[in-house]
């Protein structure tokens, strides 16, 4: 299946683009795109559990299976921060 | 004259607008206001001009446009669940921002002002907990995104 991924800020300069078109088996979940992306660019997680993912525009834990098409963005920390928070985890599963 | 980049209006006169270009604070105060209202609160948040003794010379702003404006709209849904408010207008500036020019504006009315204050705090530490816009200083000697880690 194919994946639409998009990088923002600190993120797409690290990767050194803003998208990547990746093939990924089925039933892949989130955090496998990670494993895929570290592959080819290293230097993009060290702490991949710390990462914060979007699919299709919703925040999604990294558990998430993915479907064809789907677009996957990961969202760094954002301006005023506390995304790394707990109050952020609570405030994702409202909108889950 | 404000480009603006997305719009969405629901059944009351909220607006989420998030543009590349200066900010009008009076018109979004202006697109709250009514006669049922007894209170109008704005909030401008405003380019700095050092960080922990940096200077600063100019901000940029990037967003993930359809995600922000969709969760600010949610935001402003949470809100109006929350507090007994009327209306409330967001503006959000992306882009290239100079010292001491408007990043944010947001005007919420509610019949008695203690809603409006609580509501229109909530609303400010919501954008900043939720919403995918991405700061980034520029100072003299360098650049960074702003990022709590």
């Amino acid at each position: 299946m194919r994946i639409h991924v998009r990088f923002f800020a600190s993120h797409k300069e690290r990767i050194g683009c803003s998208n990547l078109l990746l093939e990924l088996s089925e039933g892949s979940k989130i955090i496998n795109l990670i494993e895929k992306i570290n592959q080819t660019n290293p230097g993009f997680s060290k702490k991949p559990e710390s990462l914060v993912a979007a699919v299709n525009q919703e925040y999604q834990d990294l558990n998430f299976v993915l479907r064809d098409n789907d677009e996957v963005a990961f969202i760094p920390p954002v301006s005023g921060g506390m995304i790394n928070d707990k109050n952020f985890k609570y405030s994702c599963k409202c909108h889950v | 004259m404000i480009k603006i980049l997305n719009i969405h209006v629901n059944a009351m006169s909220n607006q989420v607008i998030i543009t590349s270009n200066k900010i009008s604070p009076e018109n979004v105060t202006q697109n709250v206001r009514s006669n049922s209202n007894g209170a109008v609160i704005t909030f401008l948040g405003t380019t700095r001009n050092e960080t922990k003794g940096r200077e600063v010379l100019r901000l940029e702003y990037e967003a993930y446009e359809p995600m922000a404006s969709q969760k600010i709209s949610e935001i402003i849904s949470e809100v109006q669940e929350k507090f007994s408010v009327s209306d409330i207008s967001i503006c959000h500036r992306i882009g290239t921002i100079e010292i001491g020019e408007i990043s944010l504006v947001v005007s919420v009315s509610s019949p008695h002002r203690k809603d409006s204050f609580k509501a229109c705090q909530y609303v400010v530490d919501r954008i900043k907990e939720i919403v995918p816009i991405w700061k980034k200083e520029i100072f003299v000697d360098g650049e960074e995104w702003v990022e709590s880690t």
